[in-house]
């Protein structure tokens, strides 16, 4: 069976279309999340070919890792041998894509009609740069591994063989995101909700993706026009919904939509109250009754290098998805609440700095010295036992990192950070020595891209 | 944390297995080879092993090594983790695996963060010509050249080119050639265009000004000792995106103060001798400005020398000598330097002495007649053991040569240490060994035994003037117990003392005069038997 089925996603009108075709027994499998037309001929498939037979198609790439595949997946790893994966992820460059004018990533699959009885079984996949097919990586999978990797969602990584190991570290911690936080889409719809938006200063502000920058939110986003809401109006029709009160408490705010290529695909920053959210972007709340973490901490945390690499890994598309950030992992927390304090002293700091007044060298190599630092302090507490082993913790060298308070001005703010900055800048100082060195350590120098381009 | 051995086999020039020893405590290393005896290929050995560390690297084979050996190239190296252990840890990269493998490389890897390569190539590329202003940025950060079809022509590498960027922690050469290589060959779309120029603005530019500031106070520090007695400063603004194949203000100007005030014609201050000692300078500081704690420092200078004229020689040891040698334990480079000039050699021999440093010789020899030449490391451990060297090889002659070399060093070291004078010639050239020893076995507390030992060996082998029999074979012998002689002689250097010259006259005067009163007893006692009779 060689193939090349129709890619598009059965919702709005089509909604009718999919729940007939849904009622066929052997398209269950496709169930779950919206439905995607490869999916069902990828379900027909199993049903047309004979056993042992061959069958080889192209498709969109989120087969591999989105959630409204994971049925099908499954079903392919019991009951199909796959043989091999070519996946092309998703490029800017027409010239670089399989077919010029879909952007959308896509994939091949090779696979023969055949039973398969325990987990064991590997089968090769390999990422390639682009259409040529010259340049790229093979890695293995069995499936064993899958189900280690993500028990749940079961999906295809892109991930090196020697990248494995540090992808596992990583969700060895057991705490999730959603344990403690939500991340939801942005209330306010850009096309549903047009209405509330106005272009009235005087009311609150309405954060859309393009304005959220790593620690800042812009006022001159490259695209679209800064907008308000019309509060008064929202609130009376919106009254009931939960998400329509999220604009009183302090939430991060992400970008919905990041570069597929990019190596930074969290773009964040605090939002305070009193400002709402497009549905271009997502935002993070706390979930009642968690003590444990602040949003400051977990800020810091979500903007490190590190969460970029494992969501970079996990990622298949350009769209940051509010289950992909949920099902994130929070570092074993117990005994380790002084870090993670130091991280939200490190993340007022940086947030103070990033503001758009400050953009003397100096004050734009004390935010990277910190960002710095809350890398190094982001590795220790995920990876304790390797930083150990090398020699290259942090945290216990940071001495005294005082908080900022609500009555500081900005003076006091900027004398803290220069006297945490020169303690811990001097060029001897263990937190500098240890982050220089840092990306010696193999797995760092993975994750920090170390021979990569930039 | 220092090298204790380096052993390369079948790699570039080094056909075979070479052994590099650096003593148990890891010496610097200064090396003499004559052209095309394998300095070079030491100095990328070195490198290529530092660089697998962190990835794989393509192992250059010996090209004259038979089927047999094939694919067997490798570069090992010792080392040891700190001054108080005796533990020492091997690293080996072999072509085949491309890297090293070892659980314990981040030891390397930091070393190849921290390294110094410098060599004499990267010097010449200093003299070039500067016309209205001196433009240090292709010096310093390198030089990318793509033709109009977009591939590579060149990409020649910078003296700062290692160094790290503090705002993005990637060096400074790699970024610099990425925007390059971005700008000329990626499509320069909205996104592709706003990503160069956010990267320039905020981690290039800010970045490539915090180094040049931060290495401008040790470069005129090194200076000074080059005798440039001038302030230098180097000024840069922004390099900036000017839209696709344009980047402008890839500029470093260099600005010279002379006493606080500015020269004009500043181009003309830099001779060819000056812009060498402004490129050491420069990179000497780069690499200072680094941490320095802990890691594994190497700081290797191929052939450098020889790029430099004679007034630049000297103080760069100085440099190397005050700066990265002589400082803190922690602190301490391990400094390897390669040379063709024996008569540098020679005397980096004299400035640094043997204490901390190891002297080795490359020769080439050929296995057959109109073969191939291989490298032949002579790991000098001083005269004496070459002396012992060719005595087991029945090379008499050069035996008795080496011998008589080691006996010299030994009575000139012990005559320059405790200062005893020494016979004054006129013409410096008739001072001989025989006047040393004169002044040792006079005015010294030297074991008497000791000095009748050699007194006797002195006038048969140490004697340049001999007509001994070299064919004899009494003469092995005689070489074997001159050997245990001036051996004895070597383990007494540091004890030898300086004797209270008078002390030792007036025992002779004394011994004198009671001979004198015996004979004049003597005498008397005849002159009164001759009376008698």
């Amino acid at each position: 069976m060689i193939g090349n089925p129709p890619y598009d996603v059965y919702q709005g009108s089509k909604k009718e279309e999919i729940e007939d075709i849904l009622n066929f027994e052997i398209y269950q499998k496709c169930k779950g999340g919206k439905i995607n037309s490869f999916e069902l001929f990828l379900a027909k498939t199993h049903e047309l070919l004979q056993e042992n037979g061959i069958n080889c198609q192209i498709f969109q790439n989120s087969f591999l890792a989105d959630n409204s595949s994971r049925n099908l997946r499954e079903f392919y790893f019991r009951n199909e041998r796959i043989i091999s994966i070519d996946s092309f992820p998703e490029r800017d460059n027409p010239k670089k894509r399989v077919f010029e004018s879909v952007k959308m990533s896509v994939c091949i699959l090779l696979s023969k009609r055949h039973a398969i009885n325990g987990n064991d079984y590997e089968f090769v996949v390999r990422f390639w740069d682009d259409k040529t097919m010259l340049k790229g990586y093979l890695t293995k999978f069995s499936i064993e591994e899958i189900i280690l990797f993500d028990p749940k969602q079961l999906i295809i990584l892109n991930l090196r063989i020697e990248e494995k190991k540090i992808y596992h570290y990583y969700y060895q911690n057991v705490t999730k995101y959603s344990d403690y936080f939500d991340c939801l889409e942005g209330e306010l719809n850009m096309t549903f909700h047009k209405k509330y938006m106005i272009n009235n200063p005087s009311n609150p502000l309405i954060v859309k993706g393009a304005q959220i920058q790593r620690y800042f939110t812009t006022s001159t986003p490259s695209q679209g026009d800064i907008e308000y809401v019309d509060e008064p109006k929202y609130l009376k029709d919106y009254s009931k919904s939960k998400k329509s009160h999220h604009h009183n408490i302090n939430r991060i705010a992400l970008q919905g939509i990041s570069g597929a290529n990019d190596k930074i695909r969290i773009i964040s920053t605090l939002i305070p109250q009193n400002i709402y959210c497009a549905n271009s972007c997502n935002y993070i709340i706390p979930v009642e009754g968690n003590n444990a973490i602040s949003i400051l901490s977990l800020l810091g945390i979500f903007n490190s290098t590190l969460t970029n690499w494992i969501f970079r890994k996990s990622s298949t598309n350009s769209n940051v998805n509010c289950y992909e950030v949920n099902n994130l992992r929070i570092p074993d927390i117990q005994h380790k609440s002084n870090a993670l304090n130091y991280i939200e002293y490190l993340v007022q700091y940086v947030l103070y700095l990033k503001q758009e007044i400050f953009n003397e060298n100096e004050s734009q190599l004390i935010y990277h010295y910190f960002e710095q630092i809350i890398d190094g302090m982001v590795y220790e507490l995920y990876f304790p036992e390797l930083l150990k082993k090398h020699n290259r913790e942090i945290i216990k060298h940071l001495g005294e990192l005082p908080e900022f308070t609500d009555s500081m001005s900005d003076e006091q703010k900027m004398k803290i950070c220069k006297k945490v900055f020169d303690r811990l800048n001097d060029k001897e100082h263990p937190v500098r020595v240890n982050l220089f060195y840092m990306n010696s350590i193999p797995e760092i120098a993975i994750i920090e891209g170390k021979n990569e381009n930039n | 944390m220092r090298i204790t051995d380096i052993n390369i086999k079948n790699y570039r020039a080094f056909y075979g297995e070479h052994h590099i020893c650096l003593d148990k405590d890891g010496k610097n290393l200064m090396v003499y080879g004559e052209n095309g005896s394998g300095k070079s290929s030491l100095f990328t050995a070195l490198e290529d092993f530092l660089k697998s560390s962190v990835g794989k690297i393509d192992v250059e084979e010996n090209i004259f090594v038979p089927a047999s050996q094939k694919n067997t190239a490798s570069i090992k190296v010792d080392i040891k983790e700190s001054p108080e252990t005796s533990k020492t840890t091997t690293f080996e990269l072999k072509l085949t695996d491309k890297e090293i493998i070892s659980a314990d490389k981040t030891l390397i890897a930091d070393a190849n963060k921290i390294k110094g390569f410098f060599d004499y190539r990267s010097l010449l590329r200093t003299h070039m010509g500067h016309k209205d202003k001196v433009d240090l940025f292709d010096l310093l950060i390198g030089k990318v050249e793509y033709s109009f079809g977009g591939s590579l022509i060149s990409n020649d590498s910078g003296i700062l080119q290692n160094s790290i960027n503090e705002f993005s922690t990637k060096e400074l050469g790699r970024e610099w050639f990425n925007i390059y290589k971005d700008t000329f060959t990626k499509r320069q779309d909205k996104k592709q265009q706003e990503a160069t120029k956010n990267y320039l603005s905020t981690k290039f530019n800010p970045g490539l000004k915090k180094l040049l500031k931060d290495i401008e106070q040790d470069t005129n520090t090194f200076m000074k000792y080059f005798g440039a007695n001038v302030k230098i400063s180097l000024e840069f603004d922004k390099v900036e995106y000017q839209g696709r194949r344009k980047l402008s203000g890839n500029s470093i100007n260099l600005k010279i103060d002379f006493f606080e005030k500015s020269i004009p014609k500043h181009q003309l201050f830099l001779n060819e001798a000056r812009l060498s000692a402004l490129a050491i300078s420069l990179y000497l500081a780069s690499i200072k400005v680094n941490p320095l704690t802990g890691a594994l420092k190497i700081l290797v200078l191929d052939d450098l020398l020889i790029g430099l004229d004679m007034s630049n020689r000297l103080p760069l040891l100085d440099i190397l000598k005050k700066h990265f040698i002589e400082v803190d334990n922690d602190k301490q480079f391990q400094v390897i330097m390669t040379t063709y000039d024996k008569v540098w050699y020679e005397l980096v021999r004299n400035y640094f002495g043997v204490e901390k440093w190891k002297y080795t010789e490359i020769y080439t020899k050929s296995l057959k007649d109109d073969d191939f030449e291989i490298p032949v490391i002579f790991n000098e451990n001083g005269y004496l053991e070459r002396a012992k060297h060719y005595l087991t090889e029945k090379d008499y002659k050069a035996s008795a040569v080496y011998l008589r070399t080691e006996f010299e060093r030994i009575v000139k070291t012990i005559c320059d240490k405790q200062k005893i004078p020494v016979c004054y010639h006129k013409n410096q050239k008739e001072t001989t060994s025989e006047d040393f020893w004169t002044a040792i076995e006079s005015q010294t507390d030297l074991d008497p035994t000791l000095i009748h030992e050699i007194t006797i060996h002195r006038g048969v082998i140490m004697n340049p003037f001999s007509h001994y029999d070299l064919e004899k074979p009494e003469f092995e012998a005689e070489l074997k117990a001159t050997i245990t002689a001036v051996e004895k002689l070597k383990d007494e250097m540091k004890n030898v003392k300086k004797n209270k010259t008078i002390d030792k006259l007036e025992k002779e005067i004394a011994r004198l005069n009671t001979e004198i009163a015996g004979k004049d007893k003597l005498i008397g006692e005849l002159g009164a038997k001759l009376k008698a009779k």
